[in-house]
């Protein structure tokens, strides 16, 4: 395993059609984004935790796979959302826990990015694995923290996570692959194009009559609902595609 | 989980006697945050008199170029239809409206419709449930042809007040309303532009450097004068102003901002017949005005005052917006249509 470089927008956008393609549809939709549909065709559960950290987040899937997992994350700050990713030799675990106390459109969001890291991150791991035909498992974890702990409403994060070997079924601390700021960023790119689709949103706005050189500050608000993500969320996307 | 989410969460109907009066102009409107007020802008307090608007010689509204041709109103027509229960147990409720945003355009003594919008809105907190079941919910009702409006609170605080809930999922209904009329500003802020209620909650429609547009309030939770111009205030006859003031704010624009009276019948209560006009103050600046600019504008509101005795708001209300009133009215479906078809989709 090395750890890639930051990933072009057009990986981040074939992940995405990848996400839509394995729940069978072609495209997205137009309006709200089925985001539990699209993670339920993967082998990964969502759960919503009350005061979200490591330390729940280990008990949590304790008490869900009988088993004390290995995190490879210290520190045990108030989390937005937390991947728990195991796979060796067949076996499998894979979960996303976000915090029930945020926001509905905050906790999409949440899920959304830790799907990221999923598809972004574990995914091309383990398909290197294959590759190289190692006996090697992978873990991969992330937490997604706070910007402002007191703010639950922002979806400005930052995140720590780190991806571990597993050799005969034992979590190697090293070498640990540590998330990296530009990992954290790329999985907040796919968050914000999964929930929010150009074509759908190009779409939209053609339909909006808008009209060229007058003002715009309103659409974050009008569109927000209309994708159930929120206005600050809908705001970076329209100004990431210069809307 | 779908349309099932208000059954399966104990939905239960409520029908009549939930519907709120007209909230325009409710101190929500940022009228309670701290500001500033400069009284003497535009003349010093010992000099606060009533200024006559109808002597503006040798002029006709319609030759001035900053004479308002557009005018933009919303409509939020909707209550709570419905209650549920949280995880919890607490009752939730469900507010389902019918919202619109309308311009109106003076054209040589016609007022046409320009552009509008009508939405069914479903408002309500939801943070109280999994956000799966709400996406599901969300996506159900989007098929029937009504939009979700989450009402984000603070969980802890509110859960257990039903009250509070309802004023939340009434007020998020509004904001959305006051988007669409944003939308309508939107659509081309750079003519002379009425809106009915204060600027800030339009902002998103326009620029407050180059875009002309103004509001009207009708309603007044605040007073801003000292006492000598509280009693101006009671005492102005129509077509007479105060003089104007500046709201300074944290982290929203200046207005400069003064009262205009625009009806003086027999019979009204004494702080009845007069509006609030607001300007962006920083608009006011940087296009040089100067007070001729204020008598204009307020004798072009008081040229369009309704005399239509027969509306039960005649007294504050311009007769454009009264008409875009109308107009949206006979946009929107009857209400008990759509507040049967929701029960009807969600079978409760």
């Amino acid at each position: 395993m090395t750890p890639s470089d930051s990933q072009p927008q057009s990986v981040i956008r074939q992940a995405v059609q990848s996400v839509w393609t394995d729940a069978g549809y072609d495209a997205p939709s137009a309006g709200i984004v089925p985001l539990f549909e699209l993670v339920a065709s993967y082998p990964i559960w969502v759960a919503e935790v009350e005061n979200l950290s490591i330390s729940r987040a280990v008990h949590y899937l304790a008490e869900r796979t009988g088993q004390t997992p290995e995190m490879g994350l210290a520190g045990d700050g108030p989390l937005s959302g937390f991947l728990y990713a195991y796979q060796y030799r067949g076996s499998f675990v894979g979960c996303i826990l976000v915090e029930n106390r945020d926001s509905v459109v905050r906790r999409r969001f949440s899920v959304a990015h830790e799907l990221g890291h999923y598809k972004l991150h574990f995914e091309p791991m383990l398909a290197q694995l294959a590759q190289d035909q190692s006996d090697e498992g992978l873990l991969i974890t992330d937490a997604m923290l706070y910007a402002d702990p007191k703010d639950g409403s922002s979806e400005l994060t930052s995140g720590e996570g780190s991806a571990l070997p597993v050799r005969t079924g034992v979590v190697l601390p090293q070498p640990a692959i540590i998330m990296s700021d530009e990992k954290e960023a790329e999985a907040n790119q796919f968050a914000a194009v999964l929930l929010m689709p150009d074509t759908i949103l190009h779409e939209r706005i053609a339909t909006l009559h808008l009209i060229p050189g007058q003002p715009r500050g309103y659409l974050a608000s009008r569109l927000a609902s209309e994708f159930l993500v929120s206005k600050e969320a809908m705001v970076y996307r329209l100004a990431a595609l210069e809307i | 989980m779908g349309l099932d989410f208000v059954r399966n969460y104990g939905g239960s109907r409520l029908e009549g006697g939930s519907s709120l009066p007209d909230q325009f102009g409710t101190p929500t409107n940022g009228e309670e945050e701290r500001q500033q007020i400069q009284l003497d802008i535009e003349r010093n307090l010992d000099h606060w008199t009533a200024i006559p608007v109808s002597q503006v010689n040798q002029w006709r509204p319609g030759q001035w170029a900053y004479s308002p041709i557009r005018y933009i109103d919303g409509k939020d027509v909707g209550q709570i239809i419905a209650w549920i229960r949280s995880p919890e147990g607490y009752p939730v409720p469900i507010r389902l409206s019918q919202v619109g945003g309308v311009a109106m355009r003076v054209i040589e003594g016609d007022i046409r419709r320009e552009f509008f919008q009508v939405e069914k809105v479903i408002s309500m907190p939801v943070d109280f449930f999994p956000a799966d079941e709400v996406e599901s919910f969300a996506l159900a009702i989007q098929g029937h042809g009504f939009r979700l409006l989450p009402a984000t609170l603070s969980r802890s605080e509110y859960l257990m007040n039903y009250e509070k809930l309802r004023s939340i999922a009434d007020q998020r209904t509004r904001e959305e309303m006051m988007t669409l009329e944003e939308a309508a500003i939107a659509q081309d802020a750079g003519t002379p532009t009425i809106v009915d209620g204060a600027l800030d909650a339009h902002a998103g429609g326009f620029d407050k450097n180059t875009c002309p547009v103004f509001g009207v309030i009708k309603r007044h939770y605040r007073s801003y004068l000292h006492p000598a111009g509280q009693l101006l205030l009671y005492g102005l006859r129509a077509a007479e102003r105060t003089p104007a003031f500046v709201l300074r704010r944290e982290q929203r624009p200046a207005l400069l901002t003064w009262y205009l009276k625009i009806n003086d019948e027999p019979g009204l209560t004494p702080d009845s017949g007069y509006v609030r006009v607001e300007v962006a103050y920083d608009w006011f600046i940087t296009q040089h005005m100067d007070w001729d600019f204020a008598d204009r504008l307020s004798r072009t509101l008081y040229e369009y005052r309704c005399r239509q005795r027969s509306y039960s708001r005649a007294a504050v209300s311009l007769h454009p917006i009264v008409r875009a009133e109308e107009s949206l009215g006979s946009l929107f479906s009857t209400e008990s249509s759509i507040y049967q078809r929701f029960y009807r989709v969600t079978e409760i």
